[in-house]
């Protein structure tokens, strides 16, 4: 890929500058932190001298390439800051682990989230402590574990931590496990576990169901 | 009562009224709003449009409450006592309204799914289902980032050329002991070898591998490669086979040999490698039974 894109005509170079775009995000996604949209724009400024008001054109056009070539798709996550995290565009269920995931952080995270979602609100963190406790996944005072869920996880945007009342901090679902994990996906996890069908939870299937509906809608669109 | 009823309405309206009832007349609608509230359940069995009445009622009763002055609170304790108990009254209606909404009960048990999750762990772990899979690559890129330069090469060079005779003064004492038992060990082992080898070379694997010992096993390799340093015997593959033979090698050969580039042969061994190739090589004793 020639980089001095001098001598090239408009539509070459901003080709070039989509690439990169879609290349740049390929390349930042794997670590599941969210992509700042300011970086991105940096290294489209720094390095292909794209002019700032084409960016979101050019984030626009990636964002097609990824959807096209790639079934991926760019969510924004923070209207402010301007975050975007990559998600698939269609379920895809039966894909494999990465390699690059590690199995005991998959299973916490998947432990913390459904605890979270079953319960039906946010989870203090001592009693997240012992449930992961309980299920023999972490050591009750396993600093470095506590630390994945507070640290990392919340920066992939898997979990939120957040400050309740008299200095109590609880765990949410975070926008990214939002995005990339419909309700009913877990629910049928849990009703396969134990037996029973996934109204058994009446609750949690109703709020299965209706994010079902809303997720099929952007579908439709 | 009925022009009471139709002033109320007016002042369900409007927070702030001029118009201040008469103790008398508070008395009389906070009595209604009591029997309102008991009546709630006879009205309704939705929990929901309790809670809503009861919501009226108490905002009803609220600004009933903050129409009266403190002093007139103070001759009229009537008041007072009705309105606690209002609340008393639609306090147990909520209670109860609770109590029948909870039979919605959320049947999570969160012990049993720590249980399932501690007896079958591979079954919650699974990739998401809009989960982007991270790419890992095999082999790097193409064209790497040029590395960060490194520290001054002037220095570099100066460090480099510096610590060989440093490094080789203070091992010499240390290895003195070791080098001279390692010595003595390869010694035997030299003598022993040229009796085996003097038909011929022999296969490697079947001087050093003990199958009663892996340790010795290891020591044996150790040893040879000693005597392989020195040149006193040569490893080498043969061709046809592809096994690894000892050979040994005589003055002559090694005066020549001195100056010839370092070769290197590495032998990795671990205990299920070892037993493998003592199966494979049928070795049934060690060549050398004690040092």
């Amino acid at each position: 890929m020639n980089r001095s894109g001098n001598s090239f005509t408009e539509n070459q170079s901003s080709n070039l500058a989509v690439n990169e775009c879609v290349r740049y995000i390929l390349c930042q996604e794997g670590s599941k932190i969210p992509i700042k949209h300011c970086d991105i724009r940096k290294h489209l400024e720094d390095n292909f001298g794209a002019p700032r008001n084409l960016i979101k054109n050019i984030i626009t056009n990636a964002n097609n390439i990824l959807k096209n070539v790639y079934g991926y798709k760019l969510v924004q996550v923070d209207a402010k800051q301007s975050q975007y995290i990559v998600v698939l565009n269609k379920p895809c269920t039966k894909s494999m682990l990465s390699t690059y995931n590690n199995p005991q952080h998959r299973k916490l995270l998947i432990a913390a989230l459904t605890h979270i979602y079953m319960t039906g609100a946010p989870v203090k963190e001592d009693d997240m402590w012992k449930f992961l406790t309980e299920a023999q996944l972490m050591k009750e005072f396993d600093v470095e574990k506590k630390k994945l869920l507070i640290k990392t996880f919340t920066r992939q945007m898997y979990l939120k931590y957040i400050k309740g009342r008299n200095d109590t901090f609880f765990f949410e679902w975070g926008q990214r496990a939002e995005e990339e994990i419909p309700k009913i996906f877990l629910l049928s996890k849990m009703s396969e576990a134990f037996n029973v069908g996934p109204d058994y939870w009446a609750e949690q299937y109703i709020q299965a169901t209706s994010n079902e509906n809303n997720g099929n809608d952007e579908d439709d669109e | 009562m009925a022009s009471i009823r139709a002033s109320t309405s007016t002042q369900r309206d409007s927070q702030s009224s001029s118009f201040t009832y008469e103790s008398r007349d508070r008395v009389m609608l906070m009595k209604n709003l009591i029997n309102e509230t008991n009546n709630i359940e006879n009205k309704t069995s939705n929990p929901m449009e309790m809670l809503e009445m009861t919501k009226e009622i108490v905002r009803e009763a609220n600004i009933l409450f903050s129409n009266g002055s403190i002093e007139e609170r103070v001759l009229h304790p009537a008041e007072n006592f009705l309105d606690s108990q209002l609340l008393r009254a639609s306090s147990d209606v909520i209670v109860r309204c609770s109590q029948a909404i909870s039979s919605n009960v959320n049947k999570y048990d969160k012990f049993e799914l720590a249980d399932h999750i501690r007896r079958n762990e591979d079954f919650w772990e699974f990739s998401f289902p809009l989960e982007a899979p991270a790419v890992a690559f095999l082999y790097g890129t193409f064209a790497p980032t040029p590395l960060p330069p490194r520290a001054p090469r002037a220095g570099a060079r100066r460090a480099a050329q510096r610590p060989p005779p440093a490094a080789r003064a203070p091992k010499k004492p240390a290895n003195v002991a070791t080098q001279e038992e390692s010595t003595e060990v390869a010694e035997i082992l030299h003598r022993s070898l040229k009796k085996i080898c003097k038909d011929g070379p022999c296969s490697y694997f079947h001087v050093v591998l003990d199958p009663t010992s892996f340790s010795r096993s290891v020591e044996n390799i150790y040893h040879l490669s000693f005597l392989a340093r020195d040149g006193r015997v040569s490893v080498y593959l043969d061709e046809a086979s592809g096994v690894p033979y000892i050979d040994m090698v005589s003055h002559h050969k090694r005066r020549r040999a001195e100056n010839s580039s370092e070769k290197q042969f590495i032998v990795s061994l671990d205990m299920e490698r070892w037993r493998d190739l003592v199966e494979a090589f049928n070795i049934n004793e060690p060549m050398f039974r004690k040092f």
